[in-house]
């Protein structure tokens, strides 16, 4: 019998891995994971490492710490060249870690370990997805930036990531990257997988605002199939947001720097001269594709010079108006408040400017009421 | 007439001399598990192998030195192959009158497959799934979980012959874990129950020894049926039952094939 396989035996017995030492450890998990010694259970399609954690739940605190460093040798000693050609095993062991480490005193040292592996693996293989999983798996906050990154090719399984990653953060980030990216059938793949654990975690009250901000950046065929899904998990959009949603959407393509160029050009050209619908189509265009200070500071231009040009005409202003007030409503919670706050102003102060001596002072007396029956309510 | 048995073969006068060989090689399998020593019976007396199998097995093991992970690989070759499927699901096809078939499996294996397969990429999301699956109907199930497959590799499935239900009549959950061969752990956690039906197009078949051990997770309890066998039968746990439920392996199918909404045993 070889000191090997008498580890092995060992280990499938709690009693026996309770003396093991962390060598003998990650021998006997490797040689379960890569099944040279077969593991047991009642159901043969039980994977290795399902038949590992289940014995790793019944050890007690010194072989849980022997056992933790044990992965932590496995995941330390893999070779490059296993990682293309004997990869099964390693597919096991981070399933394994990212069930039996996330408590663990291990987790820090198992996630530099990890981002390493991913490092050294080819980016679109499996086994760099699942690295990327067992990040996630362990609650790796890596910043939102690096996980919108590595979404490179559309893929669902790699959405999946992204997402979950983006949820170690906020739920906002999560919709915010998915209203800015080429939408296609992969990110619904990616989001209907995910939707049961965010009902779960975060509730329907939460995911409605946030999928209908998501429903009215994408295309209709995307629109339709993303609103079958919300009312497949009982989610029932509001009709008004449905329907009032008139912007048409161009087809979406995969950003490309020409396009994105293109539209920095209008912005930095654009004027409220035109059809205010056209301008919102532009605008929802370049937050996607941009960003939303492009957008902003084109908004804030136009403003600016509709306050200090005294021959800007009226109609031009009241698009103005509409279009800054309807982009605030729109995007506000992307924008933060003080970029809110900032647009709303310009587009309250050049409102005012047009508007008739009775009109204005109108408002003023409604504001003055406003504020003094909220000065009341709170005083209550 | 039957099939000759591994022990027949290797017991016989002329293959004496590689005999002691290969019995002390498989020998070696016996002390690699706790239940070594079972997957060492049951491959002597499988009956569903044909003599020249036998020949290429006894071969392929009397060219190893006899250590135990060589040996384990010569056995789990000769019974899978490696990469297509060779000797698995390949029993006689299974007489039973059945059309309902059912199998229990842990709520974390059936999650960790989920995984495995891609369907997911962290467990939260397939176990928030599966809850989800538990509490809809049938008819409400999106068109992505009825891809999700029930098992892996191979299914083993119980049945009971003209009873709709497919599982055995018990009191308990305990008792019916136990005539399915079930031992529960507080490791195991809990267990979810499938109900379907088979297409036309899925045989099931009489569970064979390359059925139960050519993968990496050897079934404990599993026991070759007798030749001609109609059925395999499982080999229950406990004392209260003396006998097993009915068994039978085909391929994997998915849960568009459910009979039932899945049901999670307590």
């Amino acid at each position: 019998v070889t000191p090997n396989v008498t580890a092995a035996s060992q280990f499938v017995d709690p009693r026996h891995a309770e003396t093991m030492t962390v060598a003998e450890m990650a021998t006997s998990v490797r040689q379960i994971l890569s099944g040279d010694v077969p593991a047991l259970s009642r159901y043969p399609d039980d994977l290795p490492h399902v038949c590992v954690e289940r014995v790793y739940r019944v050890f007690g605190a010194p072989a849980r710490a022997v056992f933790h460093d044990a992965l932590l040798l496995l995941l330390q000693r893999i070779e490059p060249l296993e990682l293309t050609q004997d990869s099964d095993w390693i597919d096991e062991l981070l399933l394994l870690i990212s069930a039996t480490l996330p408590e663990s005193a291990a987790k820090e040292r198992a996630i530099s370990l990890l981002m390493h592996l991913y490092s050294l693996t080819d980016r679109t293989s499996l086994l760099a997805m699942r690295a990327l999983a067992s990040l996630i798996a362990l609650r790796y906050r890596a910043p939102p930036d690096y996980w919108k990154s590595i979404y490179n090719v559309p893929n669902e399984r790699l959405a999946q990531i992204v997402i979950r990653g983006l949820a170690l953060w906020s739920l906002d980030e999560v919709f915010a990257w998915l209203s800015e990216i080429y939408w296609a059938d992969e990110s619904l793949a990616a989001l209907r997988a995910t939707m049961p654990l965010f009902l779960q975690d975060f509730g329907p009250e939460a995911l409605q605002p946030r999928l209908e901000f998501l429903l009215k950046r994408i295309a209709a065929e995307q629109r339709r199939k993303l609103t079958t899904l919300c009312e497949a998990i009982g989610l029932v959009m509001s009709s008004k947001e449905l329907t009032t949603t008139t912007t048409k959407l161009p087809r979406r393509v995969r950003v490309t720097r020409e396009r994105a160029e293109s539209l920095r050009l209008q912005l930095d050209s654009w004027t409220a001269t035109g059809d205010p619908s056209q301008t919102r189509q532009l605008l929802v265009e370049a937050q996607s594709v941009l960003d939303s200070s492009a957008c902003v500071a084109a908004l804030e231009r136009e403003a600016t010079r509709a306050l200090t040009e005294s021959d800007y005409p009226k109609e031009y202003i009241k698009h103005l108006v509409s279009v800054t007030f309807w982009y605030v409503d729109e995007y506000g919670s992307l924008l933060g408040a003080d970029t809110s706050l900032r647009l709303a102003s310009l587009a309250l102060a050049n409102e005012n400017a047009v508007l008739a001596p009775q009109e204005r002072m109108r408002r003023i007396v409604d504001s003055v009421e406003e504020a003094a029956n909220y000065d009341d309510e709170e005083r209550r | 007439m039957t099939e000759p048995s591994l022990f027949h073969l290797v017991l016989s006068a002329g293959l004496e001399p590689r005999s002691a060989r290969i019995r002390g090689a498989l020998f070696q399998v016996t002390l690699a598990s706790p239940v070594g020593d079972r997957m060492y019976h049951n491959l002597l007396l499988e009956p569903h192998r044909s003599a020249s199998d036998w020949n290429e097995l006894i071969t392929k093991l009397s060219e190893i030195s006899g250590d135990i992970i060589e040996t384990l690989k010569v056995v789990r070759d000769f019974c899978g192959g490696n990469p297509a499927p060779k000797r698995i699901g390949t029993g006689p096809q299974a007489k039973i009158s059945s059309t309902v078939f059912g199998r229990v499996i842990p709520f974390e294996s059936f999650c960790a497959i989920l995984l495995k397969e891609g369907y997911h990429v962290e467990m939260a999301q397939a176990r928030a799934t599966v809850r989800a699956m538990l509490r809809r109907a049938l008819d409400r199930f999106p068109e992505d979980w009825k891809r999700y497959p029930l098992g892996m590799y191979l299914m083993w499935s119980t049945f009971r012959p003209n009873e709709p239900d497919p599982f055995p009549e018990t009191t308990t959950g305990g008792d019916l874990l136990s005539a399915l061969g079930i031992e529960r752990t507080s490791a195991s956690g809990t267990i979810l129950a499938f109900r379907y039906t088979l297409p036309t197009s899925i045989v099931p078949r009489v569970p064979t020894f390359c059925d139960a051990y050519a993968g990496p997770v050897w079934n404990p309890y599993f026991r070759v049926p007798p030749f001609g066998a109609e059925h395999g039968r499982v080999r229950p746990v406990g004392l209260h039952e003396r006998r097993g439920a009915g068994e039978v392996v085909h391929e994997v199918i998915t849960a568009s094939l459910l009979a039932a909404p899945l049901e999670e045993l307590p």
